[in-house]
């Protein structure tokens, strides 16, 4: 059985006490930040993690890394030299954009790049940071956009499941990025004021930054009360930018990670949604899960806290949830004061006493790319 | 060991010009694209060679690689950014992540399975090729089409700077890809790596036990030093020479297997090397 050991996470809740204690409370802490739209500034809520950091300068990247990591392992009472044959996988919706430093750097100097002939690209985060810690095993980076870090999950636990690795190391990496808030604000995607899943009024997504590290491994190695039991990844083609809005191809997946998981949807404790607050994906979400489940277990989105983390939220999200089961409750899913009138239940509007069950996580991305995964938290 | 069960080889030379593939594309699937990116477009066409003959279940999982993905778009998108002072175009931010490749080539093939895009610093087709034997031999997928894809941009000294690969290199682009299942039946060979990266004692004891007649496939990242080290390991081993008919690119690996599966027969290992870490994986068509 694959163990879920620990986990550590920078995002815009700040650390863990002052984290959890905005979960419980429901008051996530929410910035703003200005981008140039068609020679026009417009302001947008943004969840930051702080000032400093900036996407492109690999510099910065590294060290979101080392600190995510070391408090990680300090948080655990490991050494990285106990983790042997340990694998590290990486989920970020902008690797390509390492490739933006030396472009960006060569703006400033007339297009003379100066990357000497170092090899950079999407792999290169996770040489560097194997190189600083002295992780001999295998690595991968992957981006299949906001489901970029689950499917470095699936991977990592596929490794794990053929006993190639004995740990893996599954990051999250979403750090600021102008290319990318241009990109979401050209395509009217932003909501001007707040991220509202489910609501009847939502208008968008929120961005947010995140970058987080969770320890795998297998129950023979490293027990937990957490473990991993199932999951799923599929693609569906009838658009590049989301899913069919029947719902059709999220209920295939769902099911497809129960059946993985060898569990049926009444087992489902509480639904850890995408919820992106924006109004296709949302309905597309809610008539899959309802084409699955008779009825629907407590289901929340997590994106009203740390805003739409793209391809870092799939260990993002995983660990704040489990923080939250952790200190005895789901966070209730804000921002939700009206319900979608065609929706039939409303996620949790309060936080929810639970201090153990069965938690499906999804996630759905650019790329018609489908994720869901199922974890239990057992009872003490 | 699983099994290879169809190729395809997209391999050019680019000399001045970037090669037209729409009207190639259209030829070959009889489809027409538009505004399509020409790494998509690069995509597209080798699955299709690989699988076009084929019968393929609309379950097939794409766990598609690249060195460098959609770089093109990537360098439109910063000079439009930075020079022009415009805002890009919907289509090429979308296109940013290079995921979207593997969403046209799903279209294309009409297949609804798992769809991945993933990368390595140094060995991006051994590691691609190794998630898909164990996704396929653990059962969690019954069929994976394994593709490498890399575009040749008209600005090599671009390309050459980002790759880490010195200016006399000539850089080429390619679109390779395997069929792999676990099923035995009608295959073209088998396939086999290991897992995790050698040093160099490791690999000459593995080298060892090569049966006469396998071939040794090296890449650019040898020297002649070290090729003529490890060819002296086990005197019944020859050397695979593909480098006349391809230039440089980095899912190049995924290229030579295939050209040996297509044009010779028997046992064909494939060496990498990165930082005194080598890797090591072969292919088998038989006798």
């Amino acid at each position: 059985m694959i163990t879920i050991v620990g986990g550590e996470l920078l995002c815009a809740l700040g650390d863990g006490p002052e984290r959890l204690a905005a979960l419980r409370r429901g008051k996530p802490n929410i910035g703003t930040v200005t981008v140039d739209v068609g020679q026009v500034e417009v302001t947008y809520p943004y969840y930051r993690i702080d000032e400093t950091s900036r996407l492109s300068d690999p510099a910065i990247v590294d060290n979101y890394l080392d600190r995510v990591v070391n408090s990680l392992l300090r948080k655990l009472k490991l050494q990285a030299s106990d983790l042997d044959n340990v694998g590290v996988f990486l989920g970020s919706s902008s690797i390509d954009y390492s490739l933006a430093w030396p472009i960006e750097e060569s703006v400033a100097e007339d297009f003379v790049l100066r990357c000497d002939r170092k090899r950079v690209g999407g792999g290169n985060y996770l040489e560097s940071l194997s190189q600083r810690f002295a992780f001999s095993g295998p690595s991968l980076t992957f981006n299949t956009a906001c489901t970029s870090s689950a499917n470095a999950l699936l991977a990592a636990v596929s490794m794990l499941e053929g006993e190639i690795i004995d740990f893996a190391l599954v990051l999250g990496l979403e750090l600021y990025s102008p290319t990318t808030l241009e990109g979401f604000a050209m395509m009217q995607l932003l909501s001007p004021e707040a991220i509202r899943p489910f609501a009847q009024n939502r208008n968008g997504i929120v961005l947010g930054e995140a970058v987080s590290a969770v320890l795998l491994s297998r129950d023979d190695i490293m027990p937990s009360a957490w473990c991993y039991l199932g999951g799923r990844s599929s693609c569906e083609t009838f658009s590049v930018i989301g899913a069919h809005p029947s719902g059709a191809g999220i209920a295939q997946v769902i099911q497809a990670a129960l059946a993985d998981a060898v569990i049926g949807p009444e087992t489902i404790t509480a639904i850890k949604t995408h919820g992106t607050a924006s109004d296709l994906n949302d309905q597309a979400e809610m008539r899959g899960m309802e084409q699955v489940f008779a009825a629907l277990p407590p289901y929340l989105s997590l994106k009203p806290y740390i805003g739409h983390t793209l391809g870092g939220c799939g260990v993002a999200e995983l660990l704040l949830l489990m923080e939250s089961v952790d200190a005895g409750f789901i966070p209730a899913s804000i921002n939700c004061e009206t319900l979608d009138c065609e929706f039939s239940s409303s996620p949790v509007t309060q936080s929810l006493f639970l201090t153990s069950g069965h938690f499906m996580l999804n996630y759905f991305g650019f790329g018609g790319n489908n994720t869901s995964f199922v974890i239990e938290k057992m009872a003490s | 060991m699983i099994y290879i069960h169809a190729v395809g080889l997209h391999n050019t030379i680019p000399d001045q010009q970037l090669p037209d593939l729409k009207s190639e594309l259209k030829i070959l699937s009889g489809k027409v694209y538009r505004r399509l990116d020409h790494f998509v477009e690069l995509a597209i066409i080798g699955a299709h060679k690989a699988v076009a003959e084929s019968e393929i279940s609309s379950e097939t999982a794409i766990y598609m690689t690249s060195g460098q993905g959609d770089i093109m778009v990537f360098d439109r998108v910063r000079r439009q950014r930075y020079f022009d002072k415009m805002m890009s175009k919907p289509v090429d931010f979308v296109n940013l992540s290079s995921n979207t490749a593997g969403f046209y080539v799903a279209s294309h093939l009409g297949l609804n399975g798992k769809n991945l895009f993933l990368q390595h610093h140094h060995f991006p087709v051994q590691m691609a090729l190794l998630l898909a034997l164990i996704d396929i031999t653990s059962g969690k997928e019954r069929a994976i089409l394994v593709g490498g894809v890399d575009e040749w941009i008209a600005k090599p000294e671009l390309a050459k700077k980002l790759l880490g690969v010195d200016e006399v290199t000539r850089l080429g682009e390619g679109s390779n890809w395997q069929l792999l299942k676990a099923a035995a039946e009608g295959a073209l060979g088998t396939f086999a790596i290991e897992p995790k990266a050698l040093n160099e004692a490791q690999l000459k004891q593995l080298l060892l036990s090569a049966e006469a007649g396998t071939r040794l496939a090296f890449s650019s990242r040898f020297s002649a030093v070290q090729v003529a080290e490890i060819m002296a390991v086990n005197n019944v081993c020859k050397r695979y020479l593909y480098e006349s008919f391809c230039a440089y690119y980095e899912t190049l690996p995924l290229y030579i297997l295939n050209r040996f599966l297509t044009h010779e027969r028997g046992r064909l290992i494939h060496l990498d090397v990165s930082q005194d870490r080598y890797m090591m994986m072969s292919v088998d068509n038989g006798s």
